[in-house]
Protein backbone atom coordinates (compact mmCIF):
# COMPACT_ATOMS: atom_id res chain seq x y z
CA UNK A 1 0.00 0.00 0.00
CA UNK A 2 1.16 3.37 -1.25
CA UNK A 3 1.76 5.99 1.54
CA UNK A 4 -1.47 8.13 0.68
CA UNK A 5 -3.11 5.07 1.04
CA UNK A 6 -2.03 4.64 4.36
CA UNK A 7 -3.00 7.83 5.87
CA UNK A 8 -6.19 8.16 4.17
CA UNK A 9 -6.66 4.62 6.41
CA UNK A 10 -5.80 6.18 9.26
CA UNK A 11 -8.07 9.24 9.07
CA UNK A 12 -10.46 7.13 8.50
CA UNK A 13 -9.98 4.78 11.08
CA UNK A 14 -9.28 7.16 13.99
CA UNK A 15 -13.05 8.13 13.63
CA UNK A 16 -14.23 4.59 13.98
CA UNK A 17 -11.80 3.83 16.71
CA UNK A 18 -13.14 6.82 18.99
CA UNK A 19 -16.41 6.14 18.42
CA UNK A 20 -15.97 2.58 19.26
CA UNK A 21 -13.90 3.52 22.80
CA UNK A 22 -16.53 5.75 23.70
CA UNK A 23 -19.28 3.10 23.06
CA UNK A 24 -16.89 0.19 25.42
CA UNK A 25 -16.42 2.88 27.73
CA UNK A 26 -20.45 4.13 28.36
CA UNK A 27 -21.08 0.57 28.70
CA UNK A 28 -18.64 -0.18 31.29
CA UNK A 29 -19.72 2.94 32.76
CA UNK A 30 -23.63 1.75 32.87
CA UNK A 31 -22.68 -1.51 34.62
CA UNK A 32 -21.16 0.91 38.16
CA UNK A 33 -23.30 1.22 40.99
CA UNK A 34 -26.59 -0.17 42.09
CA UNK A 35 -29.60 -0.04 41.42
CA UNK A 36 -32.97 1.89 42.82
CA UNK A 37 -36.40 1.84 42.40
CA UNK A 38 -37.87 5.61 43.11
CA UNK A 39 -41.64 6.67 43.30
CA UNK A 40 -41.91 9.67 40.46
CA UNK A 41 -45.18 11.12 39.11
CA UNK A 42 -45.29 12.80 35.63
CA UNK A 43 -44.07 16.19 35.28
CA UNK A 44 -45.53 18.88 33.79
CA UNK A 45 -48.63 17.16 32.27
CA UNK A 46 -49.52 19.35 29.35
CA UNK A 47 -46.07 18.56 27.78
CA UNK A 48 -45.39 14.54 28.94
CA UNK A 49 -43.63 13.61 25.49
CA UNK A 50 -41.23 15.89 24.01
CA UNK A 51 -40.17 14.36 20.92
CA UNK A 52 -39.16 11.17 22.36
CA UNK A 53 -38.23 11.28 25.76
CA UNK A 54 -40.87 11.47 29.07
CA UNK A 55 -40.00 13.68 31.94
CA UNK A 56 -41.16 12.99 35.19
CA UNK A 57 -40.78 14.55 39.08
CA UNK A 58 -39.28 12.72 41.68
CA UNK A 59 -41.64 11.68 44.89
CA UNK A 60 -38.49 11.20 47.38
CA UNK A 61 -40.04 9.05 50.43
CA UNK A 62 -39.17 11.84 53.33
CA UNK A 63 -38.28 14.64 51.25
CA UNK A 64 -41.20 16.85 49.13
CA UNK A 65 -40.04 18.17 45.90
CA UNK A 66 -41.12 21.98 47.11
CA UNK A 67 -37.90 21.15 49.86
CA UNK A 68 -35.33 20.18 47.48
CA UNK A 69 -36.58 23.19 45.03
CA UNK A 70 -36.67 26.14 47.64
CA UNK A 71 -33.88 25.19 49.75
CA UNK A 72 -31.62 24.27 46.31
CA UNK A 73 -30.73 20.71 47.81
CA UNK A 74 -28.59 19.06 45.30
CA UNK A 75 -26.75 15.95 47.04
CA UNK A 76 -29.16 13.49 49.05
CA UNK A 77 -28.74 10.34 51.02
CA UNK A 78 -30.50 7.45 50.44
CA UNK A 79 -31.27 4.72 52.72
CA UNK A 80 -32.81 1.25 52.72
CA UNK A 81 -31.62 -1.81 50.81
CA UNK A 82 -30.99 -1.86 46.98
CA UNK A 83 -33.48 -1.58 45.04
CA UNK A 84 -35.41 -0.64 47.88
CA UNK A 85 -35.36 2.74 49.09
CA UNK A 86 -36.74 3.33 52.82
CA UNK A 87 -35.76 7.17 53.41
CA UNK A 88 -33.94 9.47 52.10
CA UNK A 89 -32.20 12.69 53.92
CA UNK A 90 -30.70 16.16 52.53
CA UNK A 91 -26.31 15.21 52.40
CA UNK A 92 -24.36 17.87 53.97
CA UNK A 93 -22.17 19.10 50.83
CA UNK A 94 -19.22 16.82 50.07
CA UNK A 95 -20.81 14.09 51.96
CA UNK A 96 -19.44 12.17 49.25
CA UNK A 97 -18.77 8.26 50.70
CA UNK A 98 -19.16 8.87 54.50
CA UNK A 99 -20.10 5.98 56.41
CA UNK A 100 -23.09 7.77 57.23
CA UNK A 101 -24.11 8.37 53.73
CA UNK A 102 -23.09 5.40 52.08
CA UNK A 103 -25.54 5.90 49.04
CA UNK A 104 -25.06 9.59 48.04
CA UNK A 105 -26.67 11.00 45.10
CA UNK A 106 -26.13 14.08 43.81
CA UNK A 107 -27.66 16.67 40.95
CA UNK A 108 -25.81 16.15 37.86
CA UNK A 109 -26.33 19.94 37.59
CA UNK A 110 -24.97 21.07 41.21
CA UNK A 111 -24.01 24.44 41.33
CA UNK A 112 -26.60 25.46 39.62
CA UNK A 113 -28.65 28.25 41.50
CA UNK A 114 -31.50 25.87 42.14
CA UNK A 115 -30.35 22.66 40.82
CA UNK A 116 -32.74 20.22 39.19
CA UNK A 117 -30.87 17.13 38.41
CA UNK A 118 -32.50 15.48 41.88
CA UNK A 119 -36.11 17.03 41.10
CA UNK A 120 -36.70 15.90 37.59
CA UNK A 121 -35.24 13.48 35.08
CA UNK A 122 -36.51 11.73 31.84
CA UNK A 123 -36.36 8.86 30.26
CA UNK A 124 -35.87 8.43 26.28
CA UNK A 125 -38.33 6.12 24.59
CA UNK A 126 -39.48 5.89 21.26
CA UNK A 127 -43.02 7.60 20.20
CA UNK A 128 -45.11 4.62 20.68
CA UNK A 129 -43.55 4.03 23.84
CA UNK A 130 -43.94 7.58 25.38
CA UNK A 131 -47.38 7.90 24.15
CA UNK A 132 -48.34 4.57 26.52
CA UNK A 133 -46.39 5.90 29.62
CA UNK A 134 -48.01 9.30 29.29
CA UNK A 135 -51.41 7.86 30.07
CA UNK A 136 -50.07 5.69 32.24
CA UNK A 137 -48.17 8.40 34.56
CA UNK A 138 -51.76 10.31 34.12
CA UNK A 139 -53.86 7.49 35.54
CA UNK A 140 -54.34 8.09 39.77
CA UNK A 141 -55.01 4.25 40.69
CA UNK A 142 -50.86 3.60 39.23
CA UNK A 143 -47.75 4.06 41.15
CA UNK A 144 -45.26 5.14 38.89
CA UNK A 145 -41.38 3.46 39.92
CA UNK A 146 -37.96 5.19 38.29
CA UNK A 147 -35.20 2.60 38.20
CA UNK A 148 -32.28 4.66 38.17
CA UNK A 149 -28.72 3.62 38.65
CA UNK A 150 -26.69 5.50 40.70
CA UNK A 151 -23.01 5.12 40.80
CA UNK A 152 -20.28 5.65 43.47
CA UNK A 153 -19.69 8.68 42.75
CA UNK A 154 -23.29 10.14 43.06
CA UNK A 155 -24.23 10.32 39.31
CA UNK A 156 -27.70 9.19 38.93
CA UNK A 157 -29.24 7.93 35.64
CA UNK A 158 -32.56 7.44 35.00
CA UNK A 159 -33.15 4.16 33.10
CA UNK A 160 -36.65 2.81 32.81
CA UNK A 161 -40.23 3.48 34.60
CA UNK A 162 -42.37 0.82 36.02
CA UNK A 163 -45.95 1.06 37.49
CA UNK A 164 -47.81 -0.56 40.01
CA UNK A 165 -51.20 -0.38 41.03
CA UNK A 166 -51.23 2.19 44.12
CA UNK A 167 -52.76 0.99 47.42
CA UNK A 168 -57.15 1.93 47.16
CA UNK A 169 -56.97 4.74 49.78
CA UNK A 170 -54.11 6.48 48.23
CA UNK A 171 -56.24 6.37 45.02
CA UNK A 172 -59.07 7.74 46.61
CA UNK A 173 -57.18 10.27 48.15
CA UNK A 174 -55.88 11.51 45.47
CA UNK B 1 -26.71 21.61 -23.64
CA UNK B 2 -29.25 23.05 -25.50
CA UNK B 3 -28.86 25.88 -24.32
CA UNK B 4 -24.93 25.98 -25.26
CA UNK B 5 -26.03 24.92 -28.58
CA UNK B 6 -28.35 27.48 -29.48
CA UNK B 7 -25.78 29.93 -28.23
CA UNK B 8 -23.47 28.58 -30.47
CA UNK B 9 -25.63 28.56 -33.59
CA UNK B 10 -26.53 31.96 -32.69
CA UNK B 11 -22.81 32.88 -32.70
CA UNK B 12 -21.62 31.45 -35.46
CA UNK B 13 -24.63 33.23 -37.64
CA UNK B 14 -23.48 36.78 -35.82
CA UNK B 15 -20.00 35.62 -37.10
CA UNK B 16 -18.96 35.65 -33.70
CA UNK B 17 -17.19 32.37 -33.89
CA UNK B 18 -15.99 30.09 -36.93
CA UNK B 19 -17.37 26.93 -37.80
CA UNK B 20 -13.93 24.85 -36.68
CA UNK B 21 -14.20 27.19 -33.16
CA UNK B 22 -17.77 26.04 -32.62
CA UNK B 23 -16.68 22.36 -32.66
CA UNK B 24 -13.82 22.38 -30.60
CA UNK B 25 -16.25 23.97 -27.63
CA UNK B 26 -18.72 21.31 -28.69
CA UNK B 27 -15.91 18.67 -28.23
CA UNK B 28 -14.61 20.49 -24.85
CA UNK B 29 -18.01 20.74 -23.31
CA UNK B 30 -19.37 16.93 -24.58
CA UNK B 31 -16.09 15.90 -22.44
CA UNK B 32 -16.68 17.84 -19.77
CA UNK B 33 -20.46 17.17 -19.34
CA UNK B 34 -21.44 15.68 -16.33
CA UNK B 35 -24.36 12.71 -16.70
CA UNK B 36 -26.46 14.53 -14.57
CA UNK B 37 -29.61 12.71 -14.84
CA UNK B 38 -28.09 9.87 -14.27
CA UNK B 39 -26.48 10.43 -10.97
CA UNK B 40 -29.50 12.44 -10.45
CA UNK B 41 -31.58 9.48 -11.12
CA UNK B 42 -28.59 7.06 -9.19
CA UNK B 43 -29.23 9.53 -6.32
CA UNK B 44 -32.98 9.28 -5.86
CA UNK B 45 -32.87 5.61 -6.19
CA UNK B 46 -30.15 5.28 -3.29
CA UNK B 47 -31.69 7.76 -0.77
CA UNK B 48 -35.07 5.73 -1.22
CA UNK B 49 -33.23 2.62 -0.31
CA UNK B 50 -31.66 5.22 2.45
CA UNK B 51 -34.77 6.39 4.03
CA UNK B 52 -36.38 2.88 3.84
CA UNK B 53 -33.90 1.32 6.05
CA UNK B 54 -34.17 4.10 8.10
CA UNK B 55 -38.02 3.84 8.10
CA UNK B 56 -37.85 -0.24 8.62
CA UNK B 57 -35.94 0.42 11.72
CA UNK B 58 -37.45 2.80 13.32
CA UNK B 59 -40.96 1.57 12.89
CA UNK B 60 -39.35 -1.75 14.91
CA UNK B 61 -37.48 0.94 17.11
CA UNK B 62 -38.98 -0.91 20.28
CA UNK B 63 -38.67 -4.58 18.90
CA UNK B 64 -34.74 -3.94 18.21
CA UNK B 65 -32.58 -3.79 21.29
CA UNK B 66 -30.76 -0.96 21.95
CA UNK B 67 -27.70 -3.12 21.23
CA UNK B 68 -28.54 -3.58 17.92
CA UNK B 69 -29.41 -0.25 17.24
CA UNK B 70 -25.62 0.88 18.16
CA UNK B 71 -24.44 -1.91 16.31
CA UNK B 72 -26.18 -1.36 12.60
CA UNK B 73 -25.31 2.29 13.28
CA UNK B 74 -21.47 1.60 13.51
CA UNK B 75 -21.95 -1.05 10.96
CA UNK B 76 -22.80 1.86 8.68
CA UNK B 77 -19.97 3.91 9.65
CA UNK B 78 -17.29 1.14 8.98
CA UNK B 79 -19.27 1.11 5.49
CA UNK B 80 -18.43 4.68 4.74
CA UNK B 81 -14.93 4.67 6.42
CA UNK B 82 -14.11 1.42 4.03
CA UNK B 83 -15.51 3.38 0.74
CA UNK B 84 -13.66 6.61 1.86
CA UNK B 85 -10.47 4.85 2.41
CA UNK B 86 -10.96 2.35 -0.86
CA UNK B 87 -12.73 4.51 -3.38
CA UNK B 88 -11.84 8.18 -1.66
CA UNK B 89 -8.52 9.42 -3.76
CA UNK B 90 -10.15 8.33 -7.31
CA UNK B 91 -13.35 9.99 -6.41
CA UNK B 92 -11.58 12.90 -4.93
CA UNK B 93 -9.88 13.53 -8.14
CA UNK B 94 -12.69 13.06 -10.77
CA UNK B 95 -15.61 13.75 -8.74
CA UNK B 96 -14.66 16.23 -5.87
CA UNK B 97 -18.29 17.16 -5.19
CA UNK B 98 -19.31 13.45 -4.31
CA UNK B 99 -16.34 13.21 -2.56
CA UNK B 100 -17.20 16.17 -0.19
CA UNK B 101 -20.94 14.44 -0.10
CA UNK B 102 -19.40 11.24 1.08
CA UNK B 103 -17.28 12.62 3.66
CA UNK B 104 -20.36 14.93 4.83
CA UNK B 105 -22.47 11.78 5.06
CA UNK B 106 -19.66 9.97 7.23
CA UNK B 107 -19.39 12.98 9.37
CA UNK B 108 -22.39 13.47 9.96
CA UNK B 109 -23.51 9.34 10.82
CA UNK B 110 -21.02 9.87 13.76
CA UNK B 111 -22.66 13.16 15.20
CA UNK B 112 -25.88 11.06 15.17
CA UNK B 113 -23.99 7.75 17.04
CA UNK B 114 -23.30 10.41 20.43
CA UNK B 115 -26.77 11.12 20.52
CA UNK B 116 -27.89 7.33 19.93
CA UNK B 117 -25.74 6.70 22.28
CA UNK B 118 -27.65 8.60 24.90
CA UNK B 119 -30.85 7.13 24.21
CA UNK B 120 -29.26 3.37 24.39
CA UNK B 121 -27.37 4.23 27.99
CA UNK B 122 -29.89 6.66 29.30
CA UNK B 123 -26.96 9.45 29.29
CA UNK B 124 -26.90 13.21 28.62
CA UNK B 125 -23.93 15.71 27.80
CA UNK B 126 -23.33 19.40 27.50
CA UNK B 127 -23.73 19.28 24.15
CA UNK B 128 -20.63 21.18 23.23
CA UNK B 129 -18.64 18.48 24.66
CA UNK B 130 -20.35 16.21 22.25
CA UNK B 131 -19.70 18.33 19.36
CA UNK B 132 -15.59 18.79 20.36
CA UNK B 133 -14.84 15.59 20.88
CA UNK B 134 -16.99 14.66 17.53
CA UNK B 135 -14.50 17.78 16.22
CA UNK B 136 -11.31 15.88 17.43
CA UNK B 137 -12.46 12.32 15.71
CA UNK B 138 -13.42 13.63 12.39
CA UNK B 139 -11.95 17.24 12.50
CA UNK B 140 -8.67 15.24 11.11
CA UNK B 141 -10.50 13.51 8.25
CA UNK B 142 -12.36 16.95 7.11
CA UNK B 143 -9.30 18.90 7.50
CA UNK B 144 -7.14 17.19 5.63
CA UNK B 145 -9.31 15.38 2.98
CA UNK B 146 -12.10 18.15 2.24
CA UNK B 147 -11.61 19.72 -1.18
CA UNK B 148 -14.15 22.72 -0.83
CA UNK B 149 -17.36 24.98 0.21
CA UNK B 150 -19.61 22.01 2.03
CA UNK B 151 -16.08 20.43 4.55
CA UNK B 152 -14.89 23.88 5.15
CA UNK B 153 -18.67 24.87 6.18
CA UNK B 154 -19.34 22.21 8.29
CA UNK B 155 -15.86 22.37 10.28
CA UNK B 156 -16.78 26.06 10.39
CA UNK B 157 -20.42 25.75 11.92
CA UNK B 158 -19.38 22.81 13.96
CA UNK B 159 -16.53 25.19 16.01
CA UNK B 160 -18.34 28.16 15.79
CA UNK B 161 -21.61 25.59 17.97
CA UNK B 162 -19.37 24.63 20.15
CA UNK B 163 -17.63 27.73 21.17
CA UNK B 164 -20.95 29.59 21.96
CA UNK B 165 -22.57 26.50 23.54
CA UNK B 166 -19.41 26.27 25.67
CA UNK B 167 -19.89 30.13 26.59
CA UNK B 168 -23.75 29.43 27.50
CA UNK B 169 -22.98 26.22 29.41
CA UNK B 170 -19.87 28.82 31.39
CA UNK B 171 -22.42 31.54 32.01
CA UNK B 172 -25.18 29.04 33.41
CA UNK B 173 -23.33 26.84 35.43
CA UNK B 174 -20.88 29.78 37.05
CA UNK B 175 -21.94 30.71 40.51
CA UNK B 176 -20.59 34.17 40.56
CA UNK B 177 -22.44 36.82 38.51
CA UNK B 178 -20.83 40.04 36.22
CA UNK B 179 -17.59 37.82 37.31
CA UNK B 180 -14.48 39.48 34.64
CA UNK B 181 -12.45 36.58 34.32
CA UNK B 182 -15.80 34.70 33.12
CA UNK B 183 -16.47 37.30 30.93
CA UNK B 184 -12.74 37.17 29.47
CA UNK B 185 -13.30 33.13 29.50
CA UNK B 186 -16.70 33.34 27.12
CA UNK B 187 -15.14 36.22 24.97
CA UNK B 188 -12.14 34.28 24.42
CA UNK B 189 -14.00 31.08 23.34
CA UNK B 190 -16.55 32.74 21.31
CA UNK B 191 -13.55 35.03 19.47
CA UNK B 192 -11.89 31.85 18.54
CA UNK B 193 -12.71 30.55 15.45
CA UNK B 194 -12.03 33.85 13.84
CA UNK B 195 -8.51 32.56 14.31
CA UNK B 196 -9.47 30.18 11.27
CA UNK B 197 -9.08 33.18 9.03
CA UNK B 198 -5.29 33.37 9.16
CA UNK B 199 -5.04 29.42 9.32
CA UNK B 200 -7.06 29.24 5.81
CA UNK B 201 -5.07 31.62 4.81
CA UNK B 202 -1.58 30.46 5.43
CA UNK B 203 -2.55 26.97 4.69
CA UNK B 204 -3.95 27.85 1.28
CA UNK B 205 -0.98 29.03 0.15
CA UNK B 206 0.68 25.77 0.88
CA UNK B 207 -1.50 23.17 0.55
CA UNK B 208 -3.02 21.45 -2.56
CA UNK B 209 -6.37 21.84 -1.87
CA UNK B 210 -6.28 25.56 -1.65
CA UNK B 211 -10.19 26.14 -2.61
CA UNK B 212 -10.96 24.64 1.02
CA UNK B 213 -8.58 26.09 3.06
CA UNK B 214 -9.96 29.80 1.21
CA UNK B 215 -13.42 28.78 1.74
CA UNK B 216 -12.44 28.00 5.61
CA UNK B 217 -10.37 31.47 5.88
CA UNK B 218 -13.55 33.00 4.23
CA UNK B 219 -16.49 31.85 6.31
CA UNK B 220 -14.47 32.76 9.48
CA UNK B 221 -14.27 35.81 8.39
CA UNK B 222 -18.05 36.12 7.89
CA UNK B 223 -18.36 34.87 11.70
CA UNK B 224 -15.95 37.57 12.42
CA UNK B 225 -17.56 40.45 10.74
CA UNK B 226 -21.05 39.13 11.19
CA UNK B 227 -20.26 39.19 15.39
CA UNK B 228 -18.61 42.64 14.89
CA UNK B 229 -21.42 44.03 13.14
CA UNK B 230 -24.33 42.27 15.10
CA UNK B 231 -22.08 44.42 18.01
CA UNK B 232 -22.17 47.32 16.41
CA UNK B 233 -26.07 47.06 16.25
CA UNK B 234 -26.65 46.39 19.88
CA UNK B 235 -24.56 48.90 20.99
CA UNK B 236 -27.12 51.18 19.25
CA UNK B 237 -29.82 49.40 21.25
CA UNK B 238 -28.62 48.82 24.58
CA UNK B 239 -26.03 50.30 27.25
CA UNK B 240 -24.18 47.35 27.64
CA UNK B 241 -23.49 48.13 31.17
CA UNK B 242 -26.87 47.61 32.09
CA UNK B 243 -27.03 44.09 30.92
CA UNK B 244 -25.49 41.47 33.67
CA UNK B 245 -22.07 40.06 32.53
CA UNK B 246 -22.04 37.67 29.84
CA UNK B 247 -19.51 38.45 26.57
CA UNK B 248 -20.39 42.24 26.41
CA UNK B 249 -18.50 43.67 29.91
CA UNK B 250 -15.45 45.75 28.86
CA UNK B 251 -13.44 42.85 29.88
CA UNK B 252 -15.16 40.43 27.01
CA UNK B 253 -15.09 42.95 24.61
CA UNK B 254 -11.19 43.55 24.95
CA UNK B 255 -10.12 39.87 24.65
CA UNK B 256 -12.50 39.99 21.45
CA UNK B 257 -10.81 43.05 20.50
CA UNK B 258 -6.93 41.66 21.13
CA UNK B 259 -8.37 38.24 19.39
CA UNK B 260 -9.61 40.34 16.11
CA UNK B 261 -6.32 42.61 16.22
CA UNK B 262 -3.90 39.79 16.35
CA UNK B 263 -5.98 37.42 14.09
CA UNK B 264 -5.90 40.33 11.55
CA UNK B 265 -1.83 41.05 12.13
CA UNK B 266 -1.61 37.14 11.63
CA UNK B 267 -3.18 37.64 8.25
CA UNK B 268 -1.87 40.20 7.34
CA UNK B 269 2.12 38.65 7.74
CA UNK B 270 1.25 35.42 6.78
CA UNK B 271 -0.18 36.70 3.54
CA UNK B 272 1.68 39.98 2.32
CA UNK B 273 -0.34 41.19 -0.85
CA UNK B 274 -3.01 43.44 -0.81
CA UNK B 275 -5.18 40.78 -0.38
CA UNK B 276 -3.31 39.61 2.62
CA UNK B 277 -3.21 43.32 4.27
CA UNK B 278 -7.20 44.66 3.20
CA UNK B 279 -8.01 40.91 4.82
CA UNK B 280 -5.91 41.65 8.14
CA UNK B 281 -7.36 45.15 8.09
CA UNK B 282 -11.27 43.82 7.98
CA UNK B 283 -10.40 41.36 10.95
CA UNK B 284 -8.52 44.27 13.41
CA UNK B 285 -11.29 46.44 12.13
CA UNK B 286 -13.74 44.27 13.57
CA UNK B 287 -11.78 43.89 16.60
CA UNK B 288 -11.41 47.87 17.14
CA UNK B 289 -15.51 48.14 16.20
CA UNK B 290 -15.68 45.20 19.55
CA UNK B 291 -13.97 47.77 22.19
CA UNK B 292 -15.48 50.96 20.72
CA UNK B 293 -19.04 48.93 21.30
CA UNK B 294 -18.45 49.16 24.98
CA UNK B 295 -18.17 52.95 25.80
CA UNK B 296 -20.39 54.22 22.52
CA UNK B 297 -23.12 51.50 23.56
CA UNK B 298 -26.58 52.77 24.57
CA UNK B 299 -26.59 55.77 21.95
CA UNK B 300 -28.00 55.18 18.50
CA UNK B 301 -26.03 57.87 17.01
CA UNK B 302 -22.63 56.64 17.95
CA UNK B 303 -23.95 53.00 17.26
CA UNK B 304 -24.81 53.90 13.90
CA UNK B 305 -21.83 55.50 13.10
CA UNK B 306 -19.82 52.38 14.31
CA UNK B 307 -21.81 50.16 12.15
CA UNK B 308 -21.09 52.47 9.32
CA UNK B 309 -17.42 52.96 10.06
CA UNK B 310 -17.11 49.22 10.20
CA UNK B 311 -18.31 48.97 6.88
CA UNK B 312 -16.73 52.10 5.18
CA UNK B 313 -14.10 50.58 6.15
CA UNK B 314 -14.14 47.27 4.90
CA UNK B 315 -15.13 49.10 1.19
CA UNK B 316 -11.88 50.89 0.99
CA UNK B 317 -10.17 47.23 1.90
CA UNK B 318 -12.04 45.80 -1.04
CA UNK B 319 -11.04 48.70 -2.70
CA UNK B 320 -7.05 48.36 -2.49
CA UNK B 321 -7.48 44.49 -2.68
CA UNK B 322 -9.67 44.40 -5.89
CA UNK B 323 -13.38 42.99 -4.40
CA UNK B 324 -16.15 44.37 -6.70
CA UNK B 325 -19.18 42.47 -5.01
CA UNK B 326 -17.73 43.01 -1.32
CA UNK B 327 -17.21 46.78 -1.97
CA UNK B 328 -20.73 46.55 -3.51
CA UNK B 329 -21.94 44.78 -0.43
CA UNK B 330 -20.25 47.38 1.65
CA UNK B 331 -21.80 49.90 0.12
CA UNK B 332 -25.16 48.85 0.23
CA UNK B 333 -24.96 48.13 4.15
CA UNK B 334 -23.68 51.66 4.65
CA UNK B 335 -26.74 53.31 3.20
CA UNK B 336 -28.93 50.51 4.81
CA UNK B 337 -27.67 52.23 8.03
CA UNK B 338 -28.24 55.45 7.37
CA UNK B 339 -31.53 55.50 6.44
CA UNK B 340 -32.48 53.76 9.77
CA UNK B 341 -30.07 56.29 11.27
CA UNK B 342 -32.05 58.78 9.66
CA UNK B 343 -35.62 57.61 11.62
CA UNK B 344 -33.89 56.31 14.37
CA UNK B 345 -32.51 60.28 14.59
CA UNK B 346 -36.11 61.99 13.69
CA UNK B 347 -38.81 59.63 14.35
CA UNK B 348 -41.38 62.30 14.19
CA UNK B 349 -40.51 62.36 10.13
CA UNK B 350 -43.56 59.33 9.65
CA UNK B 351 -45.75 61.63 11.83
CA UNK B 352 -46.67 64.20 9.39
CA UNK B 353 -47.00 64.22 5.33
CA UNK B 354 -44.40 66.41 4.58
CA UNK B 355 -42.05 64.49 6.77
CA UNK B 356 -42.89 61.48 4.81
CA UNK B 357 -42.05 63.71 1.94
CA UNK B 358 -39.03 64.54 3.24
CA UNK B 359 -37.83 60.74 4.32
CA UNK B 360 -39.09 59.39 1.02
CA UNK B 361 -36.86 62.30 -0.98
CA UNK B 362 -34.12 61.17 1.95
CA UNK B 363 -33.95 57.60 1.00
CA UNK B 364 -33.90 58.22 -2.88
CA UNK B 365 -30.92 60.37 -2.55
CA UNK B 366 -29.45 57.95 -0.08
CA UNK B 367 -30.04 55.33 -2.62
CA UNK B 368 -29.44 56.99 -5.75
CA UNK B 369 -25.78 57.99 -3.94
CA UNK B 370 -24.91 54.34 -2.83
CA UNK B 371 -25.48 53.07 -6.55
CA UNK B 372 -23.24 55.59 -8.13
CA UNK B 373 -20.67 55.13 -5.95
CA UNK B 374 -20.71 51.41 -6.26
CA UNK B 375 -20.46 51.60 -9.86
CA UNK B 376 -18.05 54.24 -10.66
CA UNK B 377 -15.52 53.23 -7.89
CA UNK B 378 -16.20 49.33 -7.72
CA UNK B 379 -13.32 47.85 -8.60
CA UNK B 380 -13.50 45.91 -12.02
CA UNK B 381 -14.50 42.44 -12.45
CA UNK B 382 -11.65 39.59 -11.68
CA UNK B 383 -9.39 42.17 -10.85
CA UNK B 384 -8.96 41.06 -6.89
CA UNK B 385 -7.79 37.77 -5.66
Amino acid sequence: MSRPAWRVLALVAWPLLGLAGLWGWTELRSREGTEWLVPVSGYDPRDLLRGHYVQFQYDWPGVGSGRLESDGIGELCLHGRAPKIDSVTPAPTGAERTPECTNYARADDLGNYVPTGLLRGRVYVSQDEGRKLEKQLADPRLQAMVRVRLRPDGHLTPLALSFRPRPAEAATGE
Amino acid sequence: MAMSERKLVAWQGAGLIDAATAERIRAWEAERSHPLGLWAVVGIAALAIGLGLVSVVAANWDAVPGIVRLALHFALLAVAAALLWLKGPVLAQNRPWLHEAAQFVFALLGLTFFGHLGQVYQTSSPLWQLVLMWLMLFGPLLASRGLGTLTAATLVVALVFTAWNYAVWLDRFSESEGNALLSVHMAAATAAPVLLVPLGTWMSQRSDRQAFWRRLGQFALVYGVGGASLLAIACAVDEFDRLDGGVLTAAGLATQAVVGLVAGLLVALVRPTPAGRATGSILAGAGVVAILAYPLSGSSLAGGLLFMALWAGIAVASLLAGWRWMFQLAVGLVAVRLIVLSFELASDLLASGAGLIASGFLILGIVWLALRVARRFAPEKGAGS
